[in-house]
């Protein structure tokens, strides 16, 4: 309880937090796993149609990022991966609740058609996941710190964000030596087939990128977006920064915030950055609604 | 006699915040300034400094309600902290969420319940142990919604572009740019 006599220097870790840029949005070294990748299977130097057309299909997936059947599948990946570590919370109208609220949220961007489906994980741990292709967990720890419906769409919308940009897509593939064709290799895709999917391999990566995390850039920006979708829905813009003050407000040496802080930037870092993206709010007008009736409903009121 | 008031003074400032929970203690967090009204345009009545406690009277939009040791009124929701929780915390074990909860609702059912729902997952050494669970994935199917769901609570949409730099336009600027 020493808060209001914190010694200043500490201070001013917060206000120098401006993180060297690593921009990696588009991986040029991809192309190289991917130009080379012909030469695995065979040396020859007869034309194979079918390794042109495949060839092209590569390039095309490295030029708009990635086909969206792809990112799907290893979303699904990742998805599993995370399932085996906590089970979905045994509460069939609080997931349909949450898919409710997260699907109303997704449906104010530009990838509505995904398959996105969100859950609620039974974890303590203080934590919310995205997975490509548009799947969404909150961990019933972070679910509990929360007061409402605008706070959950805050933080479901900060998740789909990173599915919109593809970050992590983007992260596994700084990861691999051969870049995106590597991932997609290591998902089945293409040469092996949907048998080869979860691998060794493949689990290995999704779990060395959720362990490592996303650039902190990446969680800055579905931060700002983030604001804005919720806003889009309806929801009150600065429910994002109540979250974040109250996860600012727990000790961040507590167990149940160990790999949040493992993966994700301080707290106060990410309350000083997301300013710009609330100014547009700043004068009230119309008070959103906070929806904390309905959120009680299914949350605080549960066994 | 004076060292006794103090300490007392001390123990007592140590246990307020875990006493009072819903007064809401904070800190400012950055030089600005205290606002007569919750308009970026309205008066300045003071300066705040980093550091500086606070308390919080409510909220209004991006801006709270305060008191400072002389002074009343708005500042930024973003130039505050919320006072940590640390001695609240140190007998929740794992379940901080419980805890907070009980904290905001004034129940206290964490003693019976924080063994009962003490359920981990999702550390990091259980997720680097996670074997991929293919059914649970699957399972989840039932309980999706579709495109066309609304909210049904009233909501209205509205129209807000993403920051500039931010979101899908500026990832197919870059893309254009690579071809």
């Amino acid at each position: 309880m020493t808060y209001p006599l914190r010694p200043a220097g500490f201070f001013f870790i917060m206000a120098i937090s401006f993180f060297s840029v690593n921009a990696h949005a588009f991986d040029i070294g991809g192309f190289g796993g991917i130009l080379g990748g012909g030469t695995d299977e065979e040396e020859g130097t007869n034309i194979d149609i079918g390794e042109i057309i495949d060839g092209v299909k590569d390039i095309s997936r490295t030029v708009t990022g990635i086909d969206e059947d792809d990112e799907i599948e290893i979303g699904r990946d990742a998805a599993a991966v995370l399932l085996g570590a906590s089970k979905p919370v045994n509460d069939p109208a609080l997931q349909r609740y949450v898919n409710r609220v997260g699907r109303w949220v997704a449906n104010q961007t530009n990838r509505a058609h995904l398959p996105w489906r969100f859950a609620v994980l039974s974890s303590t741990q203080v934590n919310a996941f995205a997975t490509p292709g548009g799947n969404i967990f909150i961990t019933d720890g972070l679910l509990k710190t929360l007061t409402g419906e605008a706070e959950l769409a805050a933080v479901l919308a900060h998740e789909v964000a990173h599915v919109i940009q593809k970050h992590h897509i983007n992260a596994m593939s700084n990861l691999n030596t051969s870049g995106l064709s590597g991932v997609l290799k290591l998902a089945g895709q293409t040469s092996a087939g949907k048998s080869n999917r979860l691998t060794t391999a493949m689990v290995g990566q999704v779990k060395d990128v959720y362990l490592r995390g996303l650039d902190k850039d990446d969680e800055f920006e579905a931060d700002r977006m983030g604001v804005v979708i919720a806003s889009r829905a309806g929801y009150d813009p600065f429910a994002l920064v109540s979250v974040l003050q109250t996860l600012d407000s727990i000790d961040p040496e507590h167990s149940s915030l160990a790999l949040l802080y493992k993966t994700h930037p301080p707290a106060s870092d990410r309350l000083d950055r997301i300013e710009p993206a609330l100014e547009q709010f700043e004068d009230p007008g119309e008070e959103s609604p906070l929806l904390e009736k309905r959120f009680n409903t299914y949350v605080a009121s549960r066994p | 006699m004076k060292k006794i008031a103090f300490t007392i003074t001390l123990i007592f400032a140590c246990l307020a915040p875990q006493l009072f929970a819903a007064d809401k203690a904070g800190t400012i967090s950055r030089e600005t300034h205290l606002f007569s009204k919750p308009f970026k345009d309205a008066d300045t009545i003071a300066a705040l400094s980093p550091q500086q406690a606070i308390t919080i009277l409510k909220r209004k939009g991006g801006w709270y309600e305060i008191k400072t040791e002389n002074q009343q009124g708005w500042v930024r929701l973003t130039h505050v902290r919320l006072a940590r929780k640390n001695k609240a915390l140190e007998d929740a074990d794992n379940n901080v969420g419980e805890i907070l909860s009980d904290l905001a609702t004034g129940r206290n059912k964490s003693d019976q319940v924080t063994t009962a729902t003490a359920v981990k997952g999702l550390s990091e050494e259980e997720l680097r142990n996670a074997e991929p669970d293919v059914d649970a994935l699957n399972a989840l199917d039932s309980f999706a919604a579709d495109e066309n769901t609304d909210n049904a609570a009233g909501l209205e949409t509205r129209k807000i572009d993403y920051l500039e730099g931010d979101g899908p336009t500026a990832q197919k600027a870059i893309t254009e740019e690579e071809e």
